[in-house]
């Protein structure tokens, strides 16, 4: 398969995405500059990787709005192709409309670098596939922004659409909605599109993709687009 | 011309650093301190002439890039 990752001035992510594709998964690798206006015809999954475009400024992920790559990223998501946005690249696309809700800083105004506990809630997305529902897995986050935050209405949509498909819990998997670790609504660790091929989420699988990095549940969310 | 824009976070969404503000006004003696909101202000420079004009796209500017409407409210102002 042909594997696209959308680089905005900023994005440090590119790098570990590609590598993990590239050689630990055999697949070809096309990283495409923000300022393209076209994605390779023949690309099956689009990443969006993380990092801290444009310098973070205004809000992270707001001033890709300008990026000609961007109306390429929302017709890939709308033609219901496997796009994984990671971090920044989560924040990217809220900030364009790709997904509802928003992140905010970490409560406690902290950067937050640690291995949280996350309940695969559902399987649709294609980047989920490897995982059974109820599955407990960590993946590493490590950013200032991570706080998901989404209005009454923006929560209720998610929550009725089987779209919250990842949530912080502890390691028993038992979630508290009022304590999540960054203060985020509904312990909320990543969402899917309404028809489940986008999926953004703060942790990092790139990072948890190797034995030697300690895990390999982040190579099972890569290749999870693979196996179908 | 220029305009200002300022940007708060919409009420009903917690602005960790403003309760922070507030907490420690209140702890150095400031008690009549009742709420601390923290945002941005934007000064913005506009080739124009026309004041109802550059009110309208400065409402635009707020709307496709300075302000996102899911977490944050804004008041803008041209001053001439």
């Amino acid at each position: 398969m042909k594997i696209a990752i959308a680089e905005f001035p900023g994005s440090h992510g590119a790098v570990e995405v590609e590598h993990i594709y590239r050689r630990v998964l055999g697949q070809e690798v096309v990283r495409v500059w923000h300022q393209e206006e076209m994605l390779p015809g023949d690309v099956d999954i689009l990443v969006i990787p993380g990092g801290a475009s444009f310098g973070d400024y205004l809000r992270p992920g707001a001033l890709a709005r300008g990026s000609q790559i961007v109306s390429a990223i929302r017709k890939f998501a709308r033609e219901n192709r496997p796009t994984l946005a990671i971090g920044n690249g989560f924040q990217i696309l809220c900030e364009i409309g790709v997904l509802p809700g928003a992140l905010l800083p970490n409560a406690g105004m902290k950067f937050l670098k640690h291995d949280p506990y996350i309940m695969v809630e559902h399987t649709d997305s294609p980047f989920l596939k490897g995982f059974e529902e109820g599955q407990v897995i960590r993946l590493p986050v490590a950013c200032y922004f991570g706080r998901y935050y989404g209005d009454k209405r923006v929560l209720q949509d998610l929550e009725e659409g089987g779209r919250v498909a990842l949530r912080y819990c502890d390691k028993f998997g038992d979630v508290d909605p009022q304590a999540p670790f960054n203060g985020c609504s509904n312990a909320i660790a990543g969402i899917t599109s309404r028809h489940h091929n986008v999926l953004g989420l703060m942790a990092h699988p790139e990072r948890a993709a190797e034995a030697w990095l300690g895990s390999t549940e982040g190579l099972t969310l890569l290749e999870g687009p693979l196996r179908s | 011309m220029k305009a200002t824009v300022k940007i708060f976070l919409k009420e009903d969404v917690t602005d960790v650093a403003g309760k922070t503000i507030k907490e420690r006004l209140i702890s150095l003696g400031f008690g009549e301190v009742k709420e601390v909101r923290v945002g941005k202000l934007l000064e913005i420079e506009i080739e124009s002439a026309d004041r109802e004009n550059t009110v309208n796209r400065v409402q635009e500017m707020c709307s496709r890039l300075l302000v996102n409407s899911a977490i944050e409210e804004s008041v803008a102002e041209v001053l001439s």
